[in-house]
């Protein structure tokens, strides 16, 4: 109790500059590099519930298997509810037939995913960490982003999806903490998601088990248990493919996604409190294929622009972002 | 010599010189599907150069082994189409081999060799370019040719290098270029990019064929724009030389970048934002990306998909008039 007395008035104390602290001690989730914010509960969708990011994962699950009686959920350690607990409860609910571990094979799970997908079951794979996800690169770039255009649209395996934990957790170091996107965003072929929130995350996540496209849905695993919301029960769907303006500004366009975005969030507020500068914020949400017409459209505006991202800079999708923005101005 | 007798002679060399280097792959043996490895066998042995199972993450799992012993590891992967089995062994274990150490142990010793790039009827598993993959991994050098005398050259730094390297091959290359090459070894520095020719209004980028390609697109600018273009080959494109670019751009203030790659995520991206950043004031119009389209490489649709000089020279003739 005393030490975070202690650290609320370091920051405040300006031990590291002023850094806004929530008004209310239930919006207070302070990890080390940023503050989640929950969104307002959203309206248009039912009974909401308070989840985490895992449980709010653990309800699009649900959902998904219930309506679709050819989904199965597999991968390492997924029978007994998962190492981030997204799955609990579903092998009991929904049987092993559904629900079942795989060896510990990436290559295989993504093959194997593929191979369900092919038969036209819907298939949710899960890659224990996103680090881990290079094994089944192969299987992902020459075989399921290339299986549609290859056989003419005679065959797919559209309805793959393949979740990953993903990006910095503090103390995940070299393969616990990555975050893999840009290798994906120079494949065509797949779709590739990364949501902020619990409430997006559920959305997205369903638009990608329902996309006729083989995606991959990245999970921040620094917001499973720290990123808390009211999130809808009943399935809802999150478009994919665009970015969202979380706020409107006038002098610099920031982008990012993921945690990311909490972060550029804390910025736009140190922004206009210490430089008076408006700060317009995009979520991203869809890095493959990404909506170039939102971001451009506020660069247009401000003139500015500003990406971020946790993984390097060499190659890292912000180029990707930057260069085309650059010609479209 | 032809591009793949210089990769031999520089295999040669390579074998001659350092004791411990060793060849392998799937059918390196007998000499290789494009004849890069002819003769290397009978003059070095069957232990020295050998034939590995048709397993590309074996292939690089054993050359980071065979490197951390100390050895010189020479592996090749029969097209880079196939490099993607070892993708995990490449970006989470040999790029990251000596930095999770402490610089205690490392695979610097070992160098992949990969026949790359379009090729008039590969399609889509014969026919990629997958350096932009690359290019995102921290801890390995990849470097692409663009003639025999360049090959020999960079594979035999590459090979000397104290980083895992990888090195590209452009296939189509292997016959269709030749020129006189050195039988004696030399080094060609990485992340060096080279000006073949000077220009004072338009910078052009490429690296491996596809600076044949733009070499043809300044001729015709300078044909029917009188325009005059400064054409840089890249060669390595990680840690690639930013210095060089920048330099011409503020020079010339327009850039054009052209790779057979797919657009999104391509390098040209990584080029691009980079000068931007740090030429901003001095370009005069947009940077330009000439590349292949975001599909898989195709069959019969070659043609229309690869960055040919039309498209080239259509780009160059937009920032022109911009």
């Amino acid at each position: 109790m005393g030490l975070r007395r202690a650290a609320v008035a370091a920051l405040e104390g300006g031990l590291l500059g002023r850094v806004p602290v929530p008004s209310s001690a239930a919006a207070w989730r302070h990890a080390a590099h940023f503050t989640f914010q929950p969104d307002p509960a959203p309206s248009a969708h039912g009974q909401t519930q308070k989840m985490n990011l895992f449980q709010s994962i653990t309800s699009a699950l649900d959902n998904a298997l219930a309506k679709d009686p050819t989904a199965v959920i597999f991968g390492e350690d997924v029978a007994f509810g998962g190492v981030f607990r997204c799955t609990v409860g579903l092998r009991d609910k929904y049987g092993k037939d559904r629900v079942f571990n795989t060896p510990l094979c990436e290559q295989g799970i993504v093959g194997f995913g593929i191979g369900v997908a092919v038969t036209g079951a819907t298939a949710i794979a899960e890659i224990q960490f996103a680090d881990y996800i290079f094994p089944a690169f192969d299987q992902i770039v020459n075989e399921a982003a290339k299986y549609r255009y290859r056989s003419g649209d005679l065959f797919n395996c559209g309805s793959l999806t393949i979740r990953a934990p993903w990006g910095c957790v503090g103390h995940g170091a070299l393969y616990h903490s990555q975050s893999p996107e840009a290798f994906f965003a120079h494949c065509p072929g797949i779709k590739v998601v990364i949501p902020r929130s619990p409430v997006q995350a559920k959305g997205l996540l369903l638009s990608c088990i329902e996309d006729k496209n083989p995606c991959i849905f990245f999970e921040p695993k620094i917001l499973y248990r720290a990123a808390v919301e009211q999130v809808p029960v009943e399935s809802y769907y999150i478009p994919l493919s665009q970015a969202e303006v979380l706020q409107e500004g006038s002098d610099v366009t920031m982008v990012a996604w993921g945690t990311q975005v909490h972060v550029i969030k804390d910025v736009a507020t140190m922004a206009q409190e210490k430089l008076g500068v408006s700060c317009e914020i995009i979520d991203l949400k869809t890095i493959l294929p990404w909506d170039t017409e939102t971001v451009c459209k506020s660069v247009v505006k401000t003139g500015r622009l500003l990406i971020s991202h946790e993984a390097p800079l060499t190659g890292g999708f912000a180029a990707e972002i930057s260069s085309t923005v650059q010609i479209e101005e």
